[in-house]
């Protein structure tokens, strides 16, 4: 054996010696993102529960009304959404059929809540240009959630606001993150999640909560369409 | 000009005996790696290149009585895997370009030995996830062993025995709060052919 090559090889092994493995962020700051429930088939039930897609129904399907440049908003938010996550846990992809989709957005106001006891709404509002809400149902009992889930943004000014468009842009990618299983408001104004979203980027915060989100146990399956 | 044509023939004629003493070998195989990310979210989670296919062109030239110095590129292709509570999910393609320079010799027998270093280029086929801010190049050192018989006058085969290591971490991870790199250790085994002088 040459001497260049024993010398080459020494190094080597000196070097891979001297070792380093990646460090895990702590993901400390995540906030709660669990859906309190309150009432099911059995009547009066207190529970929280936490709910992820599973990466059998994945990519996301989402239909989204062709209007107010409500696609471009959704298509916004979906790639901040997908930037947040590591390994491929969450997709979503915009489909035509709103018959097959897993969630309906709409440039419209929410309509008034209605009787079903199991029914939620988590509403959110940058005053004064646009407000948003996502509604979701879970069914008969806490432990299915009704597909699509129905989320409505609307403008409350009118369309030639200079803000307009930057409301709806936040509110979708707000909106949407209820829609992916952040079933409650972050209570930091610096994240995308809080209840008047102002910030456009997702926070730390923000990606911290929606990682730990879909790696802790889900409570609730998707059901329908 | 004149210059130039002198110093294209003499480039030429420099070369062309190296040309001649090259040994030239093609090779197909399979590439193993360990994770290139280990995290933990309530439970560990990996993500790992699954064995994939390679080719590998060498070419050597010596550079002594018994040492050759050696180039060696690798390309392999194949699924990236994130491992999670036992369940392994297939994520989307990895693609890598490993190019080292190294120096060769003779063990024993029919055995040779290589060892080398040079760079690892990761080719995710799509910018997401950990990628997002696109494939690193990472330096990457590495040992080998071949096994050479003769097939035909100037053709030989090649069984080929590969390890290589570097440290992984991208851009995305660091911006995420990863501290430090991941080490990785690749190991690959291979068939092929080889011109000799």
């Amino acid at each position: 054996m040459s001497r260049t090559f024993r010398v080459i090889c020494s190094v080597m092994a000196l070097l891979v010696g001297a070792c380093s493995d990646l460090a895990s962020p702590t993901r400390s700051n995540a906030y709660d993102w669990r859906l309190i429930v309150t009432f099911d088939s059995l009547g009066p039930q207190f529970d929280t529960l936490s709910f992820h897609w599973p990466r059998s129904r994945l990519p996301v399907r989402i239909w989204v009304e062709d209007a107010g440049g409500l696609p471009d908003d959704v298509g916004h938010g979906i790639d901040q959404w997908q930037g947040a996550f590591l390994y491929g846990e969450w997709d979503a992809t915009t489909t035509s059929d709103s018959n097959n989709a897993d969630v309906i957005v709409r440039l419209a106001p929410a309509p008034p809540p209605g009787p079903k006891p199991s029914a939620g709404r988590l509403g959110s509002m940058l005053l004064p240009q646009c407000e948003g809400a996502t509604d979701f149902d879970t069914v008969a009992t806490r432990f299915e959630l009704s597909v699509p889930l129905h989320v409505y943004v609307n403008p409350l000014v009118p369309s030639n606001d200079p803000d307009l468009a930057r409301c709806l842009r936040v509110t979708t990618a707000h909106e949407l993150g209820h829609s992916l299983g952040i079933f409650q408001h972050s209570p930091d104004v610096n994240d995308l999640m809080f209840s008047a979203p102002a910030v456009d980027p997702l926070s730390q915060r923000d990606i911290n909560t929606v990682q730990t989100l879909y790696h802790f146990p889900s409570d609730m399956v998707p059901v329908g369409p | 000009m004149r210059f130039h044509l002198t110093a294209l023939g003499l480039a030429l004629t420099l070369t062309q005996p190296l040309a001649a003493q090259g040994r030239y070998a093609l090779s197909l195989g399979g590439i193993w790696s360990t994770p290139i990310v280990t995290d933990h979210i309530f439970n560990d989670i990996d993500l790992q290149p699954a064995l994939a296919p390679v080719v590998t062109l060498n070419g050597s030239w010596p550079v002594s009585q018994k040492a050759r110095l050696g180039a060696e590129a690798s390309f392999a292709t194949g699924n990236l895997d994130t491992k999670e509570s036992g369940q392994s999910v297939d994520i989307g393609t990895l693609r890598s370009l490993t190019v080292t320079g190294g120096v060769e010799a003779p063990l024993a027998g029919k055995l040779w030995g290589r060892a080398g270093g040079g760079f690892i280029k990761y080719l995710p086929a799509e910018e997401e996830g950990v990628f997002q801010d696109g494939g690193p190049l990472r330096w990457v050192l590495g040992l080998g062993v071949d096994y050479r018989w003769q097939w035909k006058p100037r053709w030989q085969w090649v069984a080929g025995f590969r390890y290589d290591f570097h440290r992984f971490t991208t851009d995305e991870l660091a911006a995420q709060g990863f501290g430090g790199t991941q080490d990785v250790h690749r190991v690959m085994i291979s068939i092929g052919i080889a011109r000799t002088p």
